[in-house]
């Protein structure tokens, strides 16, 4: 995917698209969403479950389903912007240890938020960004990798999102080959 | 580089999360014997040092090879087991080389030793954080202050005690680091395999795979079907084999989400490409077998079923969604030649 504009980066991924939905369709599932625009048409109305038995999870508050995400000219934006962002909040040594971590943590997934516990931002060697963010992997509409140049070299923000039009969240900050020796 | 301070206690890790983690650890060793499969770690091994190898293990020879003796011994004494040993291995390759460094680095010019300890006081005298065995001692009690740190990535496990910018530095050196312990140990150890130093542990029980490509999530009684539950929706359908039960990915796709989500306890979320998503929920932070990013082939292990969340018991939440909509999994899967709930796959 490296080499492909963005336009051609959502084509693909709508072809992909289509042929899978237009596959399951073939095999015979009552989506609902066959023979139509899978993302306009109605669903079934819910019917009710046929009773409980045994461990689950009745009563579990579950969020709403996210839109599939695609890529477009906001999507590619909005991942950049998150990366410098991040970035920029990571790149902040001299600052109070609660004060960094409760500044960075509400831009880090659920994952992140659990590794980077107990970072001591003081070893962080990175001070600025230095110049404007490149997405430079979207091969996933749900993830995106950005190259974001800093005053210690290029890192790589690794990025999710949850769905269409939800925001980009870091999974891992990688640092440069450099600055990965013992 | 380590500096002590306020281990951070990871919320969400009651201490029912113990008796789940021994329960489903239990399990697996009767389920799935083959090498190399996830957990438990065998008991710590001693080491004695007047028979070291020779020549190089790895990479790393002579002086280096006794101060990982010293290591492995130290968590010996503490009665650490071997995930812990080689954690300690792991760590002194990523600081010091597994040489008693006498300066510092540019994160810590007042770094010393084997685990490049600080002069803050928490790591004892300068003579304490040189001496390879007092140094070691003092890393495997910081590690073992970290609240589930053998249900944590090794990697991360030595990141909250050693406390550096880079939480998945030291992956890279988990292979060499069991390499090491195995040839120092003189037989190999269990529960470790190489290639997961940023993962839990291992998972390598794949599942059988429909003709189509698909298979089930894991394999047991259906309990709770997709639909109206009482008058809220129930978006997935929940199976409930024991704990610790298997969990595979049922088509090929890439982990997009893994980790704490509420309710849900812990989710993974697949993308299969095309707007077809699966997720999994209610896994132990142990039970999260997998990375996001990483490409996974159907039948593939991502998870074992645990309790975690809005749960009442140990069962996989498993979700089918087609374009941003849940759809019942049951006959998704039918169509796809996998039938939900029973035997095995």
């Amino acid at each position: 995917m490296l080499g492909m504009t963005g336009d051609q980066l959502a084509r693909a991924g709508v072809r992909r698209r289509r042929a899978l939905v237009a596959a399951v369709c073939a095999m015979g599932i009552a989506l609902g969403a066959c023979g139509g625009d899978a993302r306009t048409a109605e669903t079934a109305a819910p019917t009710e479950a046929p009773s409980v038995s045994g461990p689950n999870d009745e009563g579990a508050d579950v969020a709403a389903p996210e839109p599939y995400p695609t890529w477009n000219a906001e999507a590619r934006d909005a991942a950049r912007v998150a990366a410098r962002k991040a970035m920029s909040r990571f790149a902040r040594p001299d600052l109070d240890e609660n004060a960094w971590w409760s500044e960075l943590v509400p831009l880090l997934s659920p994952m992140a938020s659990v590794a980077y516990v107990n970072t001591d931002p003081a070893t962080v060697p990175v001070r600025d960004v230095t110049g404007a963010a490149e997405l430079v992997d979207a091969s996933s509409p749900y993830l995106a990798k950005v190259r974001v140049p800093t005053d210690a070299g290029h890192y790589v923000v690794l990025l999710s999102r949850a769905g269409q039009g939800s925001p980009w969240l870091v999974e891992r900050f990688t640092p440069p080959r450099a600055l990965r020796m013992p | 580089m380590s500096r002590s301070g306020p281990l951070v206690a990871l919320a969400g890790l009651p201490l029912l999360f113990v008796g789940g983690c021994v329960a489903s650890m239990m399990l697996i060793t009767s389920t799935s014997a083959a090498a190399g499969t996830c957990g438990p770690a065998g008991a710590g091994v001693t080491v004695d040092g007047t028979t070291l190898p020779a020549g190089s293990v790895a990479g790393y020879s002579g002086k280096q090879l006794e101060n990982a003796a010293y290591i492995m011994n130290a968590a010996q004494a503490l009665g650490l087991d071997v995930k812990a040993q080689t954690i300690g291995v792991m760590t002194a390759m990523g600081e010091s080389t597994l040489t008693v460094v006498d300066h510092g680095d540019a994160a810590g010019p007042d770094s010393r030793g084997l685990f490049q300890q600080r002069a803050n006081g928490a790591w004892g005298s300068y003579e304490d954080r040189m001496n390879p065995t007092i140094s070691a001692t003092n890393f495997f009690k910081a590690l073992m202050r970290v609240e589930g740190w053998a249900s944590l990535a090794p990697t991360i496990a030595a990141h909250r005690v050693q406390r550096n910018s880079d939480p998945y530095y030291y992956t890279r050196f988990w292979n060499p680091a069991i390499t090491v312990v195995e040839a120092l140990a003189g037989t190999a150890v269990s529960g470790l395999a190489e290639g997961t130093g940023d993962l839990v542990c291992t998972a390598t029980t794949p599942s059988a795979v429909s003709a189509s490509g698909w298979t089930q999530p894991t394999s047991g009684p259906i309990t709770s079907h997709f639909g109206l539950r009482g008058g809220a929706m129930h978006n997935g359908t929940d199976i409930a084999p024991s704990c610790g039960t298997p969990i595979y990915a049922v088509n090929a796709g890439t982990v997009v989400r893994a980790g704490p989500s509420s309710g849900y306890g812990n989710l993974i979320t697949i993308d299969h490409d095309g707007g077809v998503v699966t997720r999994y929920a209610h896994m132990f932070d142990n039970g999260v077998l997998v990375r996001v990013g990483q490409q996974v082939a159907a039948g593939e292990q991502i998870g074992l079923v645990g309790n975690n969340g809005k749960s009442s018991g140990c069962h996989l939440h498993f979700e089918v969604m087609v374009d941003g909509r849940f759809t019942d999994p049951v006959p998704f899967m039918a169509a796809v030649e996998v039938q939900l709930g029973g035997g095995a796959a």
